[in-house]
């Protein structure tokens, strides 16, 4: 214990042949001077370099006239003795200190420095050379000017000879090398600092010292380890700033001392070797690894601080912004470079400095008091930014070559890689080329229409019209345009949504159809890449990226349009690989050479924690049962790799901040169905044909499927419908095998864990009811949710299982064997034939069944609009009126034939804000309250619509284009195709036009007001809605209260749909405005600024608006949106700038 | 065993059975818990109470010779007498004058010259009235209760071109109509009434299909009805020479409704006049009711006929079922038809039985269709002509019926006073294959009500599946007093609960005395105005539109 407190002595014999200096007489010069000199050793306790440091202060040639320990670490008991002595050498306890400055204060308080006596300063880690104050006092005897004086300081070095091989190589990386005989590796020879104020000593991490830079002289800075301070000079400046801290002390002083007219000079012959134990983190435990990083949070400190103390007045406020504006970005600097810890640093550093501003005014009155000359004296002392680019380039290049010398390859390794590499590309090219090639057959046939501006629509997938700014406000605004709006969280598959099409250019249109497009190819690539982390065998990743694209669950979810479930399907794969290399359990190519770098220790990545926390958010909003599941599933891996237990649940973070709307609606109404939500699949309503068993789920099918329509008797019926179970059937004997076999323990159980969740969530999802729905006869039904995203869970689990079994090459063993030793490598061929050939099957069985006409399954290019163009003019801006669908069906009759008539019809309708119903505006919140699935007020605006449309679909209400244009309808249609009947009745609605013949019918309300838009001024008070309890009105009351005269209208205002805004002109009278929406407590109208009376006009939105003119403004402000998108956006920024792959190395 | 083999294999097999649990207990369990489809089936669909409207049903034109046909010698003249028309009415479950609407009244087809009906302070009004032109029956429902309303315009003529017993039901206006009926052949003379109550113009847009298919139209094809008008097209000269015809009259702009007079003359003797009413659109399954046959021979000319048209664009197959007095009868060579897309065709139904018939037709392709059958008469003794008038009855087709509506109003008629008429009810079996026999029976009950809209009298009837019975309306009333101005007929609720199989059509059979010393020779047959179910009611429903 003893030997480890005790840092090896440095001091060794001078190398004979060199005379040592005498230092207080001299022959030549000026008279002989005899200077007092008191050497302060400041320690904190007894350190394990005390020992060595007094040691080399004895054996000075020119031993100083008074020495003194102060020690700061001393108990408040002791500080009471007075005349304590240590060994020969004066003793001075001084507990309660703080900084050196202060203690040197103490040292001189104890024993006095006259006038033109000189003090040397020495921490208890910088051990003099024994010559060190002789050639310091030989420097400043001749200048009455010197006022401080440094040493050129080396490295002490306490480490032993053996480094670890992942030491950061940064300050003591591998080049810390022994320096022969006496040589050191250099700290400083003095230093300067860079026009922002960073410390520059011009010499290299890793330099040994060989006279390089003695020619040195005067500088703007030494460390003041060593350094030997005039006493009237320290006396006049006050000591060092007690504010700054250990880093940056010397500078502070220095600094001081040139203003104040002194020099401040190095003496190169002086050395003192300096372990800088406070810097690197040993001041505790000298053998421990040097961490430069243990003290960047003070030195950043203290860097700011001078930089404030030192700046001029005019400029403080400006460099004081600019510290805290400068901040955040120099923490996402860090974070790129997967450096959390110093982001920390200059986040909390620039703060706290910010606030320091007594400190700042005391240190700045100090500087200012002893001043006697202009700052720019210390300009050509500064360094230049060309210095500083030189020094970065330096710095570069030597940790690059530090780096290759230690992790690259050799020669023959790097052969066989690139080998391996071309293989890969080989194989994984030819996989992709025939899935690109089955998706131009699948696909092929829409470019055109996709070309000219279609759309991709069918199934759940609904048309989304619109830009990234539209999908944005729908994902975050907290208010969902289903008819005339509900206050509810978004559906967060919109969020990545918003960014998908950010991507592509801007348009959701042009998102969804990429997604759909590039499906099976970024599935099959997806698949690949999964399968990657697991083996580094190509045939068994070419299986993998085909299974994964083949998976009869992706296909139909796919053919469905379901995007939760196709999203999920193409990121979870990738959150195995970045979850794998978070932890460093992902497999790697391996080479047999000689000397290749194998039995690495492997080390996570924090950068691939961070990716994998983004992948996993999305996939989490595509299906948001995925939470739970990754909780399991993570909660397992940490548990099982405690190493990295940090990383692994890091991962979680962003999946739950990012849709936190929506999960506060999940829990917040949780018993009483908002469990419902987490199986929810975002999109159109989608009526399942029929539920699926748990053993069908379990083989991953999603419910019917069959190959190549096979279901009929004997043979090839039973082969249609075993056949796409087939590929599950040998996922799950693979599996099932892994988990006999000894490899891979930790690992195969963890898959079988997530597979069991995903089969649990699947099967839970199948049997959920989410939503009211109607089938495609016309008929109600509930709408379940769909087990695709389960299944894949399941598929990945399983199918990571299934690839552990197998060996890392798995056809070794043909070439090494002969005759019967070589049947497991011919069943392992067999396997992987196999494997090959029922994706294979399994997609071409889809591609024959599910393209019919222009349809693939139930999606299809449409080019032809839902509502055609004068439809479109009332929708868009200024107006943003909406156009109401009406058709009547008979529920159960197939389309263009009659029910048998004893069903009565039903007419359905929909309100249009844009061309089609908006994939954005629907939400599984309001359609599970809808299906009274989810607990919810009665909506009056629901009932306000109910009862105008089956007004308008009966008969000719007088009243009906009036209640029409209060609701902000600007036209009503009829689809294509649709109820004759229904279209001469709405031909005899008084106030309804037809305006198109042939297609889509589109009548247009005309009342004697204004055209109708979506924010009208009312020239009479909104009858404020009497006493009642929501909901109970009958449909006449609401409707009543909920319209308007026509010719009461006044102007609108220009609105987009979320929120409009005009001038209004003086009026006589009490004025209302009215939007067509829900009336809702978030909704905010300003008249000028002021805020105006929210009123609920018949479940419709008003304000009371007085006859003062004046700019009006209306919009939605959702309660705790700003925090949640600060809250997020700081969590995807963090997490974006750790999965950014720069300061990224290989290796490690 | 170490004990890392032991921790091995226990993971291991609580891995796998965790998810064989999962896959074989996990969904029986589940559906235990999450239920709740019910609910959302039924928020699916809202039902919205709409304030019942003014329902208008619109009567046919009373008879008439054409313009320019009464010309020549006076011995010969074409009307030597005058023609008889009357308008009975019948309304129940109508808000009457207590109620802020107005109460039943029939009135000219702009609303004017409003006449009320009769009745005793409860919802049922009806009338018995001259007919002076075209009248309307207007009457509002009260919400949620059963309204039927009906009107019968009769026309009776009893000598000259017109001789004939001319009755056709009062229409609900619509958009489509399909009149299938009449000839333009010479001799015959075809005239549409198209009628049109409302307030706009409505745009009428004829097609008519004849014995070669669909016919090309010259002029004439497309014309407009303004608001409270009717316009009469002589079918002739849109398309002359069509020995059979069916006319779809479509309308854009208001709803209209339809009627053709078809009469006929063979040289100086008239053969029959009627006015055929609009059938059911085109269908997979329909049936006539009320088709009476003479035992006329499979060759005889006036053998009843079925005519039948299949408007689509593909050819089909159609099977015919007949249903007689004595069950079913097998129509020897044409149980199947081959039916041509748009072409007229007519299937004779000569060698049945004497007795009231009810076809059911069922087809691969969407058709519609109607039946008819002549009645021999005698000409007056001072006839200066000599041979044998015949009147003829043309009945459209219904809906095939649905089994299981039990307590279902299946329609009301509305009855002329100068004619007697048997209630035609036929049990149609949903399972209508060749090789089934049909059987069970369904009971209907029968009502009967009198001019101030009171009914006089109910009996219940037992229908046998796949057979007609008829029930004369005298009988009914026990023969004494006027003819009741409605019957009406409801599925009676036996109470068993389940489906008998079958449903019942029914049609009533009107003849009329010509004066001469054979009776009953004019005939006209009229089908069951459907009624109302729970007016008022809107079911309404949101989705989503653009997949």
């Amino acid at each position: 214990m003893a030997s480890r407190m005790t840092a090896p002595h440095t001091t060794r014999a001078r190398p004979s042949g060199e005379a040592a200096p005498e230092s207080s007489v001299t022959t030549t010069g000026a008279a002989p001077l005899v200077v007092a000199v008191t050497a302060v050793v400041v320690t904190r306790g007894r350190t394990p370099f005390l020992p060595a440091t007094l040691e080399a202060l004895a054996a000075q040639d020119r031993a100083p006239d008074e020495v003194v320990v102060v020690d700061v670490g001393a108990a408040e008991s002791t500080s009471r003795h007075p005349d304590l002595r240590l060994g020969e050498m004066r003793y001075v306890a001084a507990a309660g200190v703080r900084g050196l400055g202060e203690a040197v204060d103490r040292g001189i308080q104890a024993v006095g420095v006259p006038e033109d006596g000189w003090l040397w300063i020495l921490h208890d880690d910088s051990a003099p050379e024994p010559d060190a104050l002789a050639r310091l006092l030989r420097a400043v005897e001749h200048s009455s000017a010197v006022g401080v004086a440094g040493c050129k300081q080396r490295r002490w070095d306490t480490v032993p000879d053996e480094v670890p091989d992942e030491a950061p190589d940064d300050v003591s990386g591998a080049a810390a090398d022994r320096a022969p005989d006496g040589t050191g590796v250099l700290i400083e020879v003095g230093h300067t600092v860079s026009p922002l104020g960073r410390r520059m000593t011009g010499v290299d991490e890793s330099e040994i010292d060989q006279g390089q830079h003695d020619g040195r002289e005067d500088v703007l800075a030494v460390g003041l380890a060593g350094a030997l301070v005039r006493g009237a000079v320290w006396t006049a400046l006050g000591g060092t700033e007690p504010e700054v801290g250990p880093f940056g002390d010397g500078l502070d002083l220095c600094r001081r001392a040139r203003l104040a007219g002194h020099r401040v000079v190095v003496v190169p012959d002086a050395v003192v070797r300096h372990a800088q134990a406070s810097l690197l983190g040993r001041r505790e435990e000298p053998d421990a690894p040097a961490d430069v990083e243990a003290s960047r949070y003070a030195r950043r400190r203290s860097q700011l601080f001078l930089r404030l103390v030192w700046t001029s007045l005019p400029l403080l406020p400006v460099v004081w912004a600019a510290m805290l504006v400068w901040a955040p970005f120099a923490a996402m600097y860090r974070l790129a470079l997967k450096r959390p810890a110093h982001a920390r640093d200059e986040l909390v550093a620039a703060a706290v400095t910010a606030l320091r501003l007594v400190p700042l005014y005391r240190a700045r009155r100090r500087a200012a008091r002893t001043r006697r000359l202009p700052r720019r004296v210390l300009r050509p002392l500064r360094g230049t930014w060309r210095e500083v680019a030189a020094g970065r380039r330096d710095a570069r290049l030597s940790r690059a070559e530090a780096h290759r010398v230690r992790w690259a390859p050799g020669e023959l390794e790097r052969a066989e890689l690139r080998r391996l590499a071309r293989t890969r590309h080989a194989v994984l090219g030819a996989v992709l080329v025939a899935v690109v090639a089955l998706d131009l057959v699948l696909f092929g046939p829409w470019q055109g229409v996709l070309a000219d501006g279609g759309r991709i629509v069918g199934g759940a997938l609904l048309p989304a019209p619109g830009t990234v700014g539209d999908v944005w406000e729908a994902a975050t605004s907290g208010w969902v345009r289903d008819g005339l709006g509900a206050r509810a969280a978004a559906d967060p598959l919109w969020l990545p949504l918003a960014a998908l099409a950010g991507l592509v250019g801007g348009g959701a249109q042009t998102g969804v159809n990429t997604l759909v497009l590039l499906a099976l190819p970024l599935a099959a690539l997806a698949g690949w890449a999964g399968t990657g982390a697991l083996t580094r065998a190509v045939g068994v990743r070419a299986a993998g990226a085909l299974a994964w694209a083949a998976a009869p669950a992706f296909l139909a979810t796919l053919a469905s349009g379901r995007l939760g479930a196709l999203v999920v399907h193409l990121v979870l794969p990738w959150v195995l690989v970045a979850v794998l290399r978070a932890v460093g359990a992902h497999a790697r190519d391996r080479v047999d050479v000689p000397g290749a770098r194998t039995g690495r220790r492997r080390r996570g990545s924090l950068g691939a924690a961070g990716a994998a926390g983004l992948l996993l958010a999305v996939a989490v909003c595509a299906a948001p049962v995925l939470l739970p599941v990754a909780a399991v599933v993570l909660g397992a891996a940490a548990v099982l790799a405690r190493r990295a237990w940090r990383r692994i649940l890091l991962v979680l973070l962003p999946a739950v901040v990012l849709p936190l709307p929506y999960w506060v609606q999940v829990t917040g109404d949780w018993s009483a169905g908002g469990w419902r939500l987490l199986l929810a699949e975002p999109g159109g309503p989608v009526v399942a044909a029929g539920a699926p068993t748990g053993l069908e789920l379990l083989l991953g099918l999603p419910g019917d499927v069959t190959w190549f329509g096979l279901d009929g008797d004997g043979a090839p019926g039973l082969l249609g419908r075993a056949g796409p179970a087939l590929l599950g059937a040998v996922v799950l004997l693979l599996a099932l095998v892994a988990l006999a076999r000894p490899t891979a323990l930790r690992g195969v159980r963890l898959a079988w864990l997530g597979a069991a969740a995903g089969l649990a969530t699947a099967v839970l999802a199948a049997a959920t009811a989410v939503a009211s729905g109607t089938t495609a006869d016309g008929r109600d039904a509930p709408v379940t949710g769909w087990p695709g995203a389960g299944l894949s869970v399941l598929l990945l689990g399983l199918g990571a299982a299934a690839v552990l079994a197998l060996p890392d090459r798995p056809l070794a063993g043909w070439h090494r064997h002969a005759g019967l030793r070589r049947l497991p490598a011919a069943g392992l061929a067999a396997v992987g034939v196999v494997a090959l050939l029922l994706p294979a099957a399994q997609l071409a069985s889809w591609t024959v069944g599910s393209t019919a006409g222009d349809h693939v399954g139930a999606l299809r290019a449409s080019g032809t609009p839902v509502v055609p163009a004068v439809g479109q003019q009332m929708q868009a801006p200024p107006r943003a009126a909406s156009v109401l669908q009406i058709d009547r069906v008979e529920p159960g009759a197939p389309a263009g034939q009659e029910a048998g008539g004893d069903v009565a019809p039903v007419v359905d309708y929909t309100l249009l804000h844009a061309d089609g119903s908006r994939l954005q505006d629907a939400s599984s919140v309001v359609a599970a309250r809808a299906a009274g699935l989810l607990p919810g007020d009665a909506r009056d605006d629901v009932t306000l619509l109910d009862d105008l449309v089956a007004d308008v679909a009966t008969g000719p209400a007088a009243d009906a284009a009036a209640r029409l244009a209060s609701l902000g309808v600007g036209a009503v249609q009829v689809p294509a195709g649709g109820d004759p009947e229904l279209v001469t009745t709405l031909d005899l609605v008084p106030g309804l036009s037809r305006v198109t013949e042939g297609g889509t019918l589109v009548w247009r309300v005309t009342t004697d007001g204004p055209a109708p838009a979506w924010a009208t001024v009312v020239r009479t008070s909104p009858d404020e809605a009497p006493d009642r309890e929501p909901g109970t009105a009958t449909g006449g009351e609401l409707a009543d209260a909920a319209t308007f005269a026509p010719r009461d209208a006044g102007r609108t205002l220009d609105a987009t749909g979320m929120r409009a805004s005009g001038d209004v002109p003086d009026g006589a009278e009490e004025r209302s405005l009215r939007i067509a929406a829900a009336h809702d407590g978030g909704w905010r109208a300003t008249l000028d600024g002021r805020r105006l009376l929210g009123v609920d006009a018949g479940g419709t939105q008003a304000f009371v608006v007085g006859p003062e003119a004046g700019h009006l403004h209306v919009e939605y402000v959702s309660p705790h949106r700003t925090a949640w998108l600060v809250l997020a956006g700081g969590v995807l920024l963090v997490y974006a700038l750790l999965a950014l792959p720069v300061g990224r190395r290989r290796g490690r | 065993m170490s004990a890392r083999t032991v921790t091995a294999v226990v993971t291991g097999a609580a891995a796998a059975a965790l998810l064989a649990a999962v896959a074989t207990v996990g969904d029986q369990w589940v559906q235990e818990w999450t239920g709740a489809e019910q609910r959302a089936v039924a928020a699916g669909t809202r039902t919205v109470a709409v304030p019942p409207g003014e329902e208008t049903l619109v009567c046919p034109a009373p008879a008439s010779l054409p313009e320019g046909a009464d010309v020549g010698d006076s011995q010969f003249e074409a009307a030597p007498v005058r023609t008889a028309t009357t308008l009975d009415a019948a309304v129940l479950g109508a808000a009457g004058t207590g109620d802020d609407v107005r109460p039943p009244r029939t009135t000219g087809l702009g609303g004017g010259r409003a006449a009320a009906l009769d009745d005793q302070g409860g919802d049922a009004a009806a009338a018995r009235a001259e007919a002076d032109g075209v009248r309307t029956l207007r009457a509002t429902p009260v919400a949620g209760q059963t309204f039927l309303a009906a009107g019968t315009l009769a026309s009776l003529t009893t000598q000259g071109d017109l001789r004939g017993l001319a009755a056709g039901e009062c229409a609900v206006p619509g958009t489509s109509h399909w009149l299938v009926g009449g000839s333009t052949a010479v001799g015959a003379t075809s005239t549409l009434v198209v009628q049109n109550p409302s307030d706009r113009p409505a745009t009428i847009t004829l097609d008519v299909y004849g014995p070669g298919g669909s016919v090309a139209l010259g002029g004439g094809g497309t014309f407009t009805v303004g608001a409270h008008e009717q316009v009469t097209t002589r079918m002739e000269s849109v398309a002359p020479e069509q020995d059979r015809l069916a006319v779809h009259v479509s309308s854009a702009g208001a709803r209209v409704t339809a009627s053709l007079q078809s009469q006929a003359i063979d040289g100086l003797l008239p053969v029959g006049v009627d006015l055929v009413g609009a059938g059911v659109a085109p269908r997979r399954a329909l049936t006539v009711a009320g088709v009476v046959s003479r035992g006329e021979e499979l060759d005889d000319k006036h053998a009843p006929r079925l005519r039948l048209l299949a408007p689509g664009d593909g050819d089909g197959t159609a099977r015919i079922s007949v249903y007689g007095p004595e069950g079913r009868v097998v129509l020897r060579g044409a149980s199947t038809v081959e039916l041509e897309a748009g072409t007229v065709t007519d299937v004779p139904l000569g060698g049945l039985p004497a007795g009231t018939y009810a076809v059911a037709v069922d087809a691969d392709v969407p058709v519609t269709g109607a039946a008819r059958f002549d009645r021999p008469g005698a000409l007056p003794e001072d006839s200066v002509v000599s041979g044998t008038p015949y009147d003829v009855a043309w009945a459209h087709a219904q809906p095939a019926p649905s089994a299981g509506a039990e307590g279902a109003a299946l329609g009301m008629v509305a009855l002329p006073g100068d004619a007697r008429a048997e209630v035609s009810l036929a049990g149609v079996p949903d399972e209508r294959d060749p090789d089934v026999d049909p059987r069970g029976t369904a009971t209907v009950t029968v009502r009967a009500y009198d001019a101030r809209g009171a009914e006089v009298a109910s009996r219940d009837v037992e229908v046998a599946a796949g057979a007609t019975t008829g029930l004369p309306v005298a009988d009914l009333t026990g023969g004494d007093g006027e003819v009741p101005v409605a019957v009406r007929v409801d599925r009676a609720d036996d109470g068993s609960g389940q489906g008998s199989g079958q449903g019942v059509v029914w049609g009533v059979v009107l003849t009329a005395d010509d004066g001469t010393a054979e009776g009953g020779t004019l005939v006209s047959v009229l089908a069951p105005t459907p009624a109302t179910a729970a007016a008022g009611d809107v079911a309404v429903r949101g989705i989503d539109a653009g997949r």
